[in-house]
């Protein structure tokens, strides 16, 4: 303790006499200032042109999950799209995903705020993209999958009350239709293949469906590229630099 | 115990409503956290909500760390 205080006594003195240049001096002290936590000099960079969204955890919907659960929850999501969108030094938009899935209809609202912004995204699937991870995957510009990460496609199901009428099962064809139309008008896998991967049997323990692998979600053309968070930057910076170029066009027409 | 049942797990064991309140939402230094209050007065950061990677770089607010108001 005496000496955390005799450090922060002499950085004191030091603040006082600013005159005397001693900074070479003092940077080893310094050092060991920032190590004991005595300081604390906030160190901010300008402002990122890139942000970053991370989806994790359960995609959460209309019901809170109880607070050991991880969850993305879409009023958190929405509101930094819309920022993202609004502030002219955000240039670029990239989304890590390691999500099991979760809400339908909390997923594809975060796909249709994706996929409509206006400044180039680049999603990277890490681990798993599972079920409505696989509509926010695609909805970015441009898509990576790590070559260990997995989306499982499978068929939308209900938990809880459900009434056993067969406008029930309409109901969720149609819910079904809303996912299959996004991921196809988004990515470059036909819709007969999303539906075959989708309703196979035997690959899944409990359910119908597959597991996509990183490769082979590049072969089926539902993920553009195989890569990591080195390809998806440098992708990012190749867009925003594009949609600056195409930018500069565009005025001078005006013009 | 094994329960041999199909209904989901919060079904049969419903989470105690008080675990909700544990955790909010707060800005703190222009940082949207996640927090979770603790015994004596201060907070616990859970997660960063930011998505400026920058955010993710301060050593006071990554997760573990505590703030107080």
């Amino acid at each position: 303790m005496d000496q955390e205080n005799r450090f922060a006594n002499a950085e004191n003195d030091e603040e006082q006499q600013p005159q005397q240049p001693k900074e070479e001096k003092t940077s080893p002290l310094l050092e060991k200032i920032q190590q004991l936590g005595q300081t604390n000099v906030p160190q901010l960079s300008q402002d990122s042109n890139i942000h970053c969204l991370t989806i994790v955890g359960q995609i959460e919907g209309h019901l809170q999950l109880p607070p050991q659960n991880k969850t993305t929850k879409y009023e958190h999501i929405i509101p930094q799209i819309v920022a993202i969108e609004q502030n002219p030094k955000i240039e670029g938009l990239l989304i890590i995903l390691n999500t099991v899935g979760g809400d339908v209809e909390a997923g594809l609202a975060i796909s249709e705020m994706l996929s409509s912004l206006s400044k180039p995204t680049v999603s990277l699937v890490l681990g798993g993209g599972h079920s409505i991870g696989v509509p926010i995957a695609v909805s970015c510009d441009y898509s990576f999958i790590a070559e260990t990460a997995t989306m499982t496609i499978h068929p939308i199901r209900l938990t809880g009350l459900v009434i056993g009428v067969p406008q029930t099962f309409e109901y969720l064809d149609k819910m079904q239709e809303r996912v299959v139309s996004f991921v196809t008008r988004h990515s470059k896998i036909p819709e007969e293949k999303f539906k075959e991967l989708m309703f196979e049997k035997g690959n899944l323990t409990r359910d119908i469906g597959t597991n996509v692998i990183g490769t082979d979600a590049v072969k089926y053309g539902l993920i553009d590229e195989v890569g990591g968070i080195g390809q998806a930057i440098r992708k990012l910076n190749e867009l925003i630099d594009l949609n600056k170029k195409s930018d500069e066009q565009s005025e001078g027409l005006v013009q | 115990m094994i329960l041999y049942t199909m209904m989901p797990h919060d079904l049969i064991f419903p989470t105690d409503e008080n675990d909700y309140g544990k955790q909010l939402t707060v800005t703190y230094d222009g940082i949207p956290l996640m927090v979770e209050k603790t015994e004596n007065a201060e907070y616990r950061v859970i997660r960063v909500l930011s998505s400026d990677p920058n955010h993710f770089l301060h050593q006071k607010y990554a997760p573990g760390s505590k703030i107080s108001f």
